[in-house]
This record gives C-alpha cells, sequence and structure tokens, in this order.
C-alpha cells in the first residue's frame, strides 16, 4: 500500500482550501445575503481507473481531502480494500465497503465515517452539509445506482463532495436552502479524461426531471430507496430544502438568451475565483446546445479559450435561463448536428447526404446520464438512430404494441 | 542474410503450413544459424507478437509511439533485408512498451509506459482500423503483458510500481497479484494460471511466482545482464527465451525444471527486448533497436525432447543416423548403424502435456515422402489388481488415421508401462539399408476424428544397416612361408605362424575381430585383434572396413605347446538394435603342431 502521509501536497490542498473558501463566501454573498458555505476542500482530483472504480476513485479522494494527516494513496489499494470490507455482494462497491476502505487506507484517531441512508434528500444534505462545517472532511455521495458510463454491469455512481452552498449556516439553524453543491465525478465520458468538476444548483442536485442525486434502486440492499453518504462523524438531524425547483418546461428561450444567462452566472457566482473554475476568466462561451427541447430542457453553453475545444459549460434552465451548474472537464469539442447526421448516414449506409426535412436531429441526456455529453438524436426512414459525442451510432427501434 | 553461433546446431526444412510437425535433422554442432533483418530504421523496437495464422509480426516502437505489422508473403523472407509489406496499425502512442494480441476478437493489447498525467497504461487496439480505446492506466511504467483470454484477464508488470497486475480486460479494474518486485520487466504466465516467471533488473534475475498465494517461490536464475522480455519455448511450458539487452545482446533458453540457461541465440542487434516465437514457420522474432530480426529455430536447441531414444541410445546421440553414446554409459558404442527391430521411444509424458491424446509416427526412407506406420505389438502394463505386469497389445486406433492412443496414464504413472515411453516397435530395413527418417505428429480427439495438435519441431534420422560381411580364416602358414593344408601336421621348422583374415564389411561398419588360437585343454592364446577404436573415420566420416586376406600378426604368433591348434575367428558388425550389437561373423581353421626337434622344438601341452 503506498500511503503518504501529511505531505507537502496534502498541506497545499488544505491551504488553497482556506482561501477557496473565503473566495466562494465572499462571492456567494453577493448571490445571497445569508449564504453559508459548509466546506470547500479541493481533495487531489482524480478520475477512475476502470470502468467499475467510481467508489476507489473516490474513496481516493476522500482521503486526500482530509484537513489534515491527508493520505495519497493508490486506488487499486482502496479497491482491494472496499472488496475486503464489501457487505452487499451485488456492488462494485458499497457503502460499507467504501466507509471501511477510509479508515483502512488513512486512518484517523478521531475519525469514524458514518454511512447516512435516508428516505430523503434534505435530511441527508442537511448532515452533510453540518459536518463539512463542522469538520471539514469531504463527503463520498452515491448520486444513484443506475448505468452511468459504458459498461452497463457498473450501476452505482459515486463522487466526491467538496462543497455545500446554504443559505444559513447548518450548525445552530436546523433547517436551510441547499442553493449550491460543487463535487468531483470520478466518472469522466471517456475512461482516462480527467474528472468532471460540477458547480450545481441545489435544485438541480435534488428535484426536476433528472436530479443528479436519486435514492439507491438496487435488489437485493438494505439501501434500498435510500439515498447515501458517507460522512465523518455522527448523524444530525436536520433538513436541506432546496427553494426554487427546476422548471421542467415551457416555451424555449432563444440561443443568444441562454447565452447571456451563463455568463451573468459565471460572473455573478464569480467563479472565475473557484479553483476548479478559473478558466472562466480566458474563456469565452460558444454556441449553446439545446438538450430536451420538450421536457426537462436545458441549454449546455461551452466556455472557450480558443474558440476550438472546451472543458468549461455552464448549464442553464432552457425555459427560463436560471443557472443550473457548471462544469470543468477534458477538453472536447462537442459533435455538430452535421457530424452526427454525417454518422448516422453512414450508420444507414446511404450513399448521399440526407437533404433538408428528411432528418430530424435533436439533442438529447446520454444513456450514461453525463449533461456534457448530450446524444443527437436522429429520426429518419423510420428510424431513431443515436449519436454519441464520439461518433458512435446506436439504433433505437419504436416498441409495437399488439392491438 | 547474416550467420550467428549457437550451441547445438540442426538442419531444418521448411513444413507447409498444415503440416505442425517440422523435419528436423540433428547435424553437426559446429554449424551456425541464419538472421533475417525483417524491419529495419526502427525507432527502438520493444514488444513484439507473432500471429501465426495471418502471417504477420507485431511490434511496437518506444520512440515512434507506434505498432506496426509485418506482413509476410510468400518469400518476402528469404533474403536480407526481407522485403515484407509493414504498415502502421495504431500510432500516437506515449512510449508503447508491449503488444500482446487476442487474434479471436480481432485485437491488441498495447502497453504505454508514461502517458500525460499517468504512470502508463494499457490499451486496446481493434487491428482491423487502428482504434484503441483504454482498458486501465496507472500501472506503474507497465512492460510486458500475458493475456489470458478464457478470463478476460490480462497480466502485466509495473516497472516502476514493481507489481504484478491483473487486469480485467472490460472493466479495467485491476489486482496486484504480486508486488515488491524489483523492477520488473518481462513476464511469461503458465497455461493453468499457477506460475508467472517475471524477469527483475533490480537484481537482474527470473523469478517464480506462485499466482495463488503471490509469493516468490524462487529465482531460477540469477546474475542476468539487463534481462527482458519472456517467451515460452513451445507450448510444454517447460523452458523460456529470455531476452538480454546491452552489453550481452543475446537470449537465453532457461530449462525451469533444471534451472538452466543456455545462451541460444547470440550477437543479436544493440538492445534486443522483445521475443516471439511462431513454431508453425519454425522461427522466432526478435525486436531490438533498430530493427526486427527473424532466427531460424531450428537453430536453437529445443526445450523437451520428442524422441527419446531407441533403446539405450538417447535420440541426441544419434547423428547422422549412427550412434554414440559418451565412455563411461554402461552401453558405449561409437558410430554404430542400426539394425534388427528398434524400440522406439517417445516423450508420452510431455505429449500429454501439449494436451495431445493421440500421436502418429511417419517414417521416410532417403529423404522421400513421410508415411504413418501401423505397427502393432506386445507389451507389459501393471495390473493393479493383481500385482503383477500383464501382457498387453499395443495397435493403432482402427482408422484411416493411424494414430496410437497415448496412454492416459502418461506423465503421473509412466512406471506403469514396460518399458516406459515405447512409442514404435519399428522392424528395420523394409526398404534396405540407408536413411529412414521418423517425425512425430500429435492429436486429440475431436468427436468421432482428431484435430492436429501444435507439436514442437522434431525428428530422427537412423542409419539402418542390417548387411551381412565377409569373415574368414583364409589360411594359416609358419611365419614368412607357404600357407599349410587344412589340418596339416607341423613337426619342424619355426614354432611360429601367420594366420590370413578376411573381416570386411563392404558397408564399412565393421566394429572389430579378433583371432585365437584354441589348444589342448582350455588352452587359449590371442592372435590377433583390431577394432573401430583403432580406424575412427578412417575410410571417410564413421567408415572402417576392416581387413581382407591379411596376414596377421606381422611378425607372427609364437605357439606355445605342442597339440592341435584351432585358429578362431569372430568378428563383428557395428549394427545395433539400441540394446545390442546384431551381427557377429565366426570362422576357423586347425592344424597339429608337433615340433619336437630343431630351433622350433615345442614342448608338449599340459
Amino acid at each position: 500500500m503506498n500511503t503518504i502521509r501529511s505531505s507537502i501536497r496534502s498541506n497545499f490542498w488544505w491551504r488553497t482550501a482556506l482561501v477557496l473558501s473565503g473566495f466562494l463566501m465572499t462571492a456567494l454573498a453577493a448571490v445571497a445575503q445569508h449564504t453559508a458555505v459548509s466546506t470547500l476542500l479541493p481533495p487531489g482530483y482524480h478520475s477512475e481507473e476502470a470502468l467499475t472504480w467510481c467508489g476507489p476513485a473516490t474513496g481516493q479522494m476522500i482521503v486526500a481531502g482530509y484537513p489534515t494527516s491527508a493520505c495519497t494513496v493508490v486506488q487499486a489499494d482502496v479497491d482491494a480494500s472496499i472488496q475486503t470490507h464489501k457487505v452487499e455482494g451485488n456492488w462494485d462497491t458499497d457503502p460499507a465497503g467504501l466507509r471501511a476502505s477510509f479508515a483502512d487506507v488513512c486512518p484517523l484517531p478521531s475519525a469514524h465515517w458514518v454511512v447516512f441512508a435516508r428516505p430523503d434528500i434534505p435530511s441527508l444534505m442537511y448532515s452533510a452539509a453540518y459536518w463539512m462545517t463542522t469538520n471539514q472532511y469531504p463527503v463520498a455521495a452515491l448520486l444513484g445506482t443506475t448505468q452511468h458510463n459504458s459498461y452497463a454491469p457498473h450501476k452505482e455512481h459515486w463522487v466526491a463532495i467538496t462543497a455545500i452552498v446554504t443559505d444559513v449556516n447548518p450548525v445552530g439553524n436546523p433547517t436551510v436552502n441547499l442553493q449550491f453543491v460543487q463535487f468531483i465525478d470520478p466518472s469522466p465520458t471517456n475512461l482516462g479524461d480527467p474528472p468532471m468538476v460540477r458547480f450545481v444548483t441545489g435544485a438541480q442536485w435534488s428535484t426536476g426531471m433528472t436530479p443528479i442525486m436519486t435514492p439507491v434502486t438496487k435488489m437485493p440492499s438494505a439501501y434500498n430507496g435510500k439515498f447515501v453518504a458517507i460522512i465523518e462523524p455522527p448523524p444530525t438531524i436536520g433538513r436541506a430544502v432546496v427553494a426554487n425547483p427546476l422548471l421542467l418546461t415551457g416555451t424555449v428561450i432563444p440561443k443568444a438568451q441562454a447565452q447571456r444567462s451563463a455568463l451573468e452566472a459565471v460572473q455573478k457566482l464569480k467563479l472565475t475565483e473557484n479553483a476548479a473554475f478559473r478558466e472562466f476568466t480566458k474563456a469565452k462561451p460558444l454556441e449553446p446546445l439545446l438538450v430536451n427541447a420538450a421536457r426537462g430542457g436545458y441549454y449546455l453553453v461551452p466556455f472557450s479559450v480558443d474558440q476550438k475545444s472546451s472543458s468549461l459549460a455552464v448549464i442553464v434552465n432552457a425555459y427560463n435561463g436560471d443557472f443550473q451548474e457548471a462544469g470543468h472537464f477534458g477538453p472536447r469539442t462537442f459533435l455538430t448536428e452535421r457530424a452526427a447526421l454525417e454518422q448516422a448516414r453512414l450508420a444507414l449506409r446511404l450513399r448521399k447526404p440526407f437533404q433538408p426535412r428528411e432528418a430530424k436531429a435533436e439533442m438529447v441526456s446520454s444513456a450514461e446520464g453525463s449533461p456534457y455529453a448530450p446524444e443527437w438524436r436522429i429520426t429518419a426512414r423510420n428510424l431513431t438512430l443515436h449519436v454519441s459525442q464520439l461518433g458512435q451510432v446506436r439504433e433505437f427501434r419504436t416498441r409495437v404494441t399488439p392491438q | 542474410m547474416k550467420q550467428m553461433s549457437t550451441s547445438l546446431c540442426v538442419r531444418w526444412t521448411r513444413a507447409a503450413l498444415s503440416v505442425l510437425a517440422l523435419g528436423l535433422a540433428l547435424c553437426n554442432p559446429a554449424k551456425a544459424a541464419t538472421t533475417i533483418d525483417m524491419a529495419t530504421g526502427v525507432t527502438a523496437g520493444v514488444g513484439i507478437a507473432s500471429d501465426p495464422v495471418n502471417a504477420n509480426i507485431y511490434y511496437v516502437e518506444f520512440n515512434g509511439g507506434t505498432l506496426k505489422r509485418i506482413h509476410i508473403t510468400a518469400g518476402c523472407d528469404l533474403t536480407s533485408p526481407a522485403t515484407c509489406p509493414i504498415t502502421t496499425v495504431a500510432s500516437g502512442f506515449t512510449h508503447p512498451e508491449d503488444v500482446a494480441l487476442d487474434l479471436d476478437h480481432g485485437l491488441a493489447y498495447v502497453t504505454t509506459r508514461d502517458d500525460l498525467g499517468t504512470t502508463g497504461a494499457l490499451w486496446r487496439v481493434n487491428l482491423a482500423g487502428g482504434a484503441r480505446s483504454l482498458v486501465t492506466f496507472n500501472l506503474g511504467a507497465p512492460h510486458q503483458i500475458s493475456l489470458d483470454i478464457p478470463t478476460n484477464a490480462a497480466y502485466v508488470i509495473g516497472f516502476d510500481s514493481g507489481k504484478l497486475w491483473k487486469i480485467d480486460l472490460t472493466t479495467g479494474a485491476k489486482v496486484a497479484v504480486m508486488t515488491g518486485l524489483g523492477h520488473p520487466v518481462g513476464l511469461a504466465v503458465t497455461a493453468d494460471r499457477t506460475r508467472a516467471y517475471v524477469t527483475e533488473q533490480t537484481p537482474a534475475r527470473l523469478a517464480e511466482i506462485d499466482l495463488a498465494l503471490h509469493v516468490r517461490i524462487r529465482n531460477v536464475v540469477t546474475g542476468l545482464t539487463s534481462p527482458f522480455y519472456l517467451s515460452w519455448t513451445d507450448p510444454a511450458q517447460y523452458a523460456l527465451y529470455l531476452v538480454q539487452r546491452n552489453p550481452t545482446n543475446n537470449v537465453l533458453r532457461v530449462d525451469l525444471p533444471s534451472s538452466t540457461a543456455t545462451p541460444v541465440i547470440t550477437g543479436l542487434p544493440f538492445n534486443p527486448s522483445g521475443i516471439a516465437v511462431n513454431l508453425i514457420s519454425g522461427a522466432a522474432f526478435v525486436a531490438a533497436d533498430a530493427k526486427v530480426e527473424k532466427v531460424g529455430l531450428a537453430t536453437l536447441p529445443m526445450g523437451e525432447p520428442v524422441f527419446l531414444g531407441v533403446g539405450n541410445v538417447p535420440s541426441t546421440k544419434i547423428v547422422d543416423g549412427y550412434a554414440t553414446t559418451d565412455p563411461g554409459y554402461f552401453f558405449q558404442v561409437k558410430d554404430s548403424p542400426f539394425g534388427g527391430t528398434l524400440n522406439i521411444l517417445g516423450n508420452l509424458s510431455n505429449f500429454r502435456a501439449l494436451t495431445a491424446t493421440h500421436y502418429r509416427v511417419n517414417v521416410s526412407y532417403e529423404g522421400g515422402v513421410p508415411t504413418p506406420l501401423t505397427l502393432s505389438w506386445n507389451t507389459y502394463h501393471w495390473n493393479a489388481v493383481t500385482g503383477v505386469f500383464d501382457l498387453t497389445p499395443v495397435a493403432p486406433v482402427p482408422g484411416p488415421d493411424h494414430v496410437y492412443q497415448i496412454p492416459a496414464d502418461y506423465p503421473a504413472h509412466a512406471e506403469r508401462w514396460f518399458p516406459s515411453f515405447l512409442m514404435m516397435r519399428w522392424p528395420s530395413g523394409s526398404n534396405g539399408n540407408g536413411h529412414y527418417t521418423f517425425t512425430v505428429e500429435l492429436f486429440k480427439s475431436s468427436g468421432a476424428g482428431f484435430v492436429a495438435v501444435p507439436t514442437p519441431a522434431n525428428s530422427l534420422t537412423v542409419l539402418v544397416d542390417n548387411s551381412g560381411f565377409n569373415h574368414d580364416v583364409v589360411a594359416v602358414r609358419q611365419h614368412g612361408g607357404s600357407p599349410l593344408s587344412v589340418c596339416a601336421i607341423v613337426t619342424s621348422g619355426t614354432s611360429k605362424f601367420d594366420v590370413e583374415v578376411t573381416a570386411y564389411d563392404p558397408n564399412q561398419h565393421l566394429l572389430s575381430y579378433n583371432v585365437t588360437a584354441l589348444f589342448g585343454h582350455n588352452g587359449s592364446s590371442l592372435v590377433a585383434f583390431d577394432s573401430y577404436a583403432s580406424h575412427v573415420d578412417a575410410e571417410g566420416p564413421h567408415l572402417w572396413s576392416g581387413v581382407t586376406n591379411t596376414w596377421m600378426p606381422a611378425a607372427g604368433w609364437q605357439a606355445q605347446c605342442n597339440c592341435a591348434h584351432t585358429f578362431y575367428l569372430d568378428a563383428w558388425k557395428r549394427t545395433i538394435d539400441g540394446y545390442n550389437y546384431l551381427l557377429e561373423g565366426i570362422a576357423h581353421q586347425s592344424i597339429t603342431i608337433d615340433i619336437t626337434s630343431g630351433p622350433g622344438t615345442l614342448p608338449a601341452c599340459p
């Protein structure tokens, strides 16, 4: 096991965290008069080294983000510990295994991590915010148990929460408004890409058609139907509710308005002062991409320094332009409609390009669920094709119900 | 074409792809091997893999960042440099270290040492289009790969991490099955997944790892020089080829049971790294810093023997068809041809290890077309119930395949057969005297028939000489005088005698002759003796005819007493059946010596 305690690097992270906390506090004070930041610990960022290793990668980031005596560990060692301590065998990483791995690979005399499994998000997020504020440890959160990458059998999706923003300090206030959550998703769209840093609104996190955090749906499991996070240390009762739920339908706003909303959000939230989003300083928004226009719609507004590839994006609501989240990911270009149609043509082995109105193209959420990698849905010749950002084509056949 | 020295030299014939057993004839050990430059201008070649089915060789270039393919077209690799087409399969790798092939799925796997932001990765490459995808990363400077396709896994060695990883090829999940290795580089895993062999550079040695217990069992060989990649010599997995980089620039063959390392390919270009064996084409391919080289496997010592021997003569002691065993061995022969019925012993245990259930023995006469043998014989097999050896018939499996079943007792209980390892009993000389070459093909049952099992290159050539020879005591005379009549009574003159002898083999395979004078009551005296030991290669390699109509001894033989005397000739050829000399010739002639006066006067015999 390769463990380095109290490394210079982890001290650096801690000092950086304090600075960033101040920045974000200042930034968010402009948004809400009584904003409180539970914590902002940027642990060492790691993406998963295997398609089933979002849990070990999260564990690796959690122990790197201890406020003191942080550890730099090898992801394989975290996984080995998880497999040793796993209680429910139908998980690649179950909550008990991940919790035990923290103490195993980076033990602390005073730390005794607890698995929080709650029937609702508000009580879970309150506990997370309360203890992050109190103890300054990051939180391992289970976003859900549905497929989230190209390996369908892998279900659970672990991330490291590095910041929770509430309207008032959760310490001393049993009910707070959940305003923002910042987390690091170790499962990028392409294995090997950097992990994705996401800064999302409370509404995006917990409400809407496709909330980011969903309950466990594994069977059998003691956690079934529960929202799960691993928090240091014991539970405290309270609620972190969402003030303004997401707008799910309505009239789609123009692209220009979406672009303006994205720019305003960057400035208003002072995201350039957040280490993960400092690149916004030099970046300019590209043409917004409309995803899920009919319901649960959002504009994905890429930001680029060189006006070509993007490693930043802001997501705003498609119907009112409200900020939903910002993300930092590995540099990429987004597949254009023309390129998607060409991929579809090749898949259908058509000799000539589609004629105008012969094919309908629209962007929809990807099967893997990342809002930053939407797919093109091409409808042509009674067929529906989905074209991923990598140009991979899948065919969807309409199921016919016997009369 | 370059010449390269090896410790043992054999002569090969290249077989058709469908024929897995290759002809191998042992020849003079002093001969040299050949290599061919398959690719030049290589930018730091490291890992290499062979695709014998499609006649392709794949290699990676560390500096070039490429995976390349050499396609071996007909005749393109017969002269050096070769003219085989080379294409780039995939490029843009960051310091690739090794390539391994999963031909069933049209894939290659490539390790890269230090991709940006990682400590090295394992990639999957589509051999058809070159598209690649990441399997996993942060392996700690990964080097050699050993694929285990049946379990969808790869074993990869990490130079910096000191770990041996087992990687799930679908998910990329990895487990360190061994840690604490000293800058490991090369890797070979047994087919049963119980053992891994790893070259380490700190210190330079070859380690044997128990994959179940995750422990080092032993250091097979120590004191190596910049050891690099490994390859099994053949499917039996009893021996490894181990590449050593500069300054030795050679390949060792490491025999695992005996823990011995023998240089088998020397004089390689600077910094050889990888070696891939293609048994079908009888070649090994070595990736070096600036070249990819082809080395004829015929030039290398074999890992395990196919033929064990003929009778008491080990197979490797039969050269040019003649048997020669060493002084001190209980059955010492020199330049002996074969005759009679030969017990041909085969490595039935190793055949089992090669997954074979049946074997076929072919024989060709003087380089002609091999034909399968369909002979039957009786042998003994231990009856565990009665506790005795029972006479047991052996015969080929009925049908057109001419194969013999390998008894299930092998390899665990070879002792239950007497003699053990008896593969064929062959009455020699069906086509007369000459060279007969045996080859073995291996098979395993498949439905109602048999399918070929890759067989190590093999052949055994024996020279058959079943002919008799001339032998006679032609005449007897008093020393320097005229021949005496048969049964003459000599009463005067000298008591020294000459004997005229013929002991002559037109085939020049005479072993020895001796002439003895017999007299009185058990009296005897050696008159003359000679043997091949005094005439080795006298008339050419392996040849000595003997004598014809020759008076001996030169100074005459001194009689000792008066009595009837018989001059007795006993001559032998060198022909053996593996256990004994076979061809003897005897003759005699008698006279009576009764010289009672004069200078040759003799006493009466007791």
